[in-house]
Parts: C-alpha cells; sequence; structure tokens
C-alpha cells in the first residue's frame, strides 16, 4: 500500500514538474518571439544604391543596322546625387541621310548632352525603378555634304530640270539647344536597368550654313520648318556600378 | 508662219529654298538676241530690269517688240 502510494506521489511529482517545465518552455517561446520581432524592426532599414549608371542607346544601334540612311551611337550615364535626383548625361555620334524628292544631304557629328532627372515614382521597399521628367542642354558639331540636288520647278516646259551630283560640303557648324525628358527605368536584373524616354527639344542657337539649312543636327535629330521644336526618343539598357549605400529613411529626411 | 529664232545667254547661281522645295535656279547675265533673218519681225528686245537677272518667277524680265 505504502508502495502505491509512493509510487503515485512520484507520479505527481512528475506531473508537476512536467507542468512547470511545459510553462517555462511556454516563456521562452514567447521570449524568443519577442526577441525575434525586435531584431526585425531593427533590420528594417532599407539601403539604396547609389553610384555611376552607364549604358548605351539600344534604338539607335538596331536602327544602325536595319535603316540604311542611318549610323549612329550614344552612350548615356547617370549619377545619383540624392535620393530623387540624378546627374545625367549623354553623348553621342550620328551620321544621317536625308533624302527628299529634290535633296540629298548626309550630315555627321557629334554631340553631348548634359543635365539632371528627377525621379518622380515612390519606390516600395528596396526597389529602385524610377519614372522620371528631366533636363537636359545639347550642344554638337556637325557637317553636311550635299551630295546631290535637282533644281525645283512648276514649269513643264522646260525640262529636264538642271541637277547636279557635284558634292558640296557645309563644315564646322554647331548647335546648342535644351531638352525636357519624360522615361522610364527599370532593374530588370540586379543593377540592370531597361530604359524608355521621349525628349522634346528646343533649339536654342545653331550657325546656319550659307546658301542651305540644317535639315538634320545630330542630337537634335530633324529640323522642322515651323519652327524651333525637335522630337526625340531612347531605348537603353545601362549597368549600374554601386559606389555607396544610404539609408532610404535617411535618405528621406534630407 | 513666221519662225523667229531667239537665243538666252546666262549664267546660273543656285539658291536655296526649303527642304521641300530644295534649290532653285537664278539666271545672271541674261542676254536675248534674235538670229538675223533678213525679216526682222522682232524689233525690240528689252530688258526690264538694269542687272539682266530672272529671279521673280511671276514677274516679266523681258519685253519682246514686234
Amino acid at each position: 500500500m505504502l508502495h502505491i502510494i509512493k509510487f503515485s506521489i512520484k507520479k505527481f511529482a512528475y506531473m508537476f514538474l512536467f507542468c512547470v517545465s511545459l510553462n517555462a518552455q511556454n516563456d521562452s517561446i514567447v521570449n524568443s518571439i519577442n526577441d525575434s520581432i525586435k531584431v526585425e524592426t531593427d533590420s528594417i532599414n532599407i539601403q539604396n544604391k547609389y553610384g555611376l549608371r552607364i549604358g548605351a542607346d539600344l534604338s539607335k544601334l538596331v536602327r544602325s543596322f536595319i535603316d540604311d540612311d542611318y549610323k549612329g551611337f550614344e552612350v548615356i550615364g547617370d549619377f545619383r546625387l540624392t535620393r530623387k535626383l540624378y546627374l545625367a548625361a549623354e553623348i553621342g555620334t550620328e551620321e544621317n541621310i536625308t533624302d527628299t524628292d529634290y535633296l540629298n544631304v548626309t550630315t555627321t557629328g557629334s554631340y553631348l548632352k548634359a543635365g539632371v532627372d528627377y525621379n518622380l515614382y515612390k519606390n516600395w521597399l528596396d526597389m529602385e525603378n524610377m519614372i522620371y521628367g528631366g533636363f537636359r542642354v545639347g550642344a554638337g558639331t556637325f557637317s553636311h555634304t550635299l551630295n546631290n540636288y535637282l533644281i525645283y520647278s512648276q514649269d513643264q516646259y522646260w525640262t529636264p530640270q538642271f541637277s547636279s551630283d557635284t558634292s558640296e560640303d557645309f563644315d564646322g557648324l554647331t548647335a546648342i539647344w535644351a531638352e525636357i525628358v519624360f522615361g522610364i527605368k527599370a532593374e530588370v536584373f540586379n543593377n540592370l536597368y531597361v530604359g524608355l524616354n521621349v525628349q522634346f527639344k528646343g533649339l536654342i542657337s545653331e550657325t546656319e550654313p550659307s546658301n542651305f539649312e540644317n535639315l538634320y543636327i545630330p542630337g537634335f535629330n530633324k529640323t522642322y520648318d515651323s519652327g524651333r521644336l525637335g522630337f526625340g526618343f531612347g531605348y537603353n539598357i545601362s549597368y549600374l556600378i554601386p559606389i555607396y549605400k544610404k539609408d532610404k529613411a535617411t535618405a528621406v529626411q534630407e | 508662219m513666221i519662225q523667229v529664232t531667239i537665243l538666252f545667254s546666262y549664267a546660273t547661281q543656285k539658291e536655296y529654298v526649303s527642304r521641300a522645295c530644295g534649290y532653285k535656279t537664278i539666271f545672271e547675265n541674261v542676254i536675248v538676241t534674235q538670229e538675223d533673218d533678213g525679216d526682222n519681225w522682232i524689233q525690240l528686245i528689252q530688258s526690264v530690269n538694269d542687272n539682266l537677272t530672272v529671279e521673280n518667277e511671276n514677274a516679266a524680265h523681258y519685253k519682246i517688240f514686234h
């Protein structure tokens, strides 16, 4: 009998012990959850990458292969100044043939555009995409070669009209223009960006060739008789060389 | 039936007009003469302007009297 009582006491004692130990375990789980939550709140510390992003305009490359009248290449680059502001520049070279019913002109030249991009897109967490607006000042040097021309005439009596195949050069021409840019840049792989943009240009000054006109200006593209406006677009691929990281939160305070 | 031959001698100069039209020709030192056929149906060929150029295609440049 005593044996049985002893056993049951032992049993109770074990049960009690187990109970305690179970309670203790629950406490430790709660504690560890609290700990891990604390650690997590500390680790929500999103950092933005700052650096130099360089790339090339794919549309000009593709057009060089497809279009016999065009050869062009443009290197693009930007440097991140603050969370939203980027210093941006493009440098390029182009050769374009303007062919109309009465003129055939080859324009060759190179250009430099510099300015800023401002990111209008509020990124989620650590994403670093851009929907941006920008401003550029562009300058280019170029020359035209008038390959051939045909005299325009409404008179059908004196035909054929005079035409010339003697090429004529117009050298040492320059132009300065301003641009407003709208575009997107998306990070498709780590540090690799693909972008699309449109450019609205306004010609500030140009050297007019004597007895001719700048029909095409490298970097500015086609000129129009109606005014000083010009248009362009770009499809580019670029790679970010990260130089340093900065907290997104502290960057917000700036 | 009167058949008269007149000769135009000139030097040309091209002038840029526009992207769509390209160049036009300006005729300079235009001298108009008639071949002497003994009949002299044309009595006088007179230049309207003094510098003998043909630039404006909508205006008369030479008057031929008979």
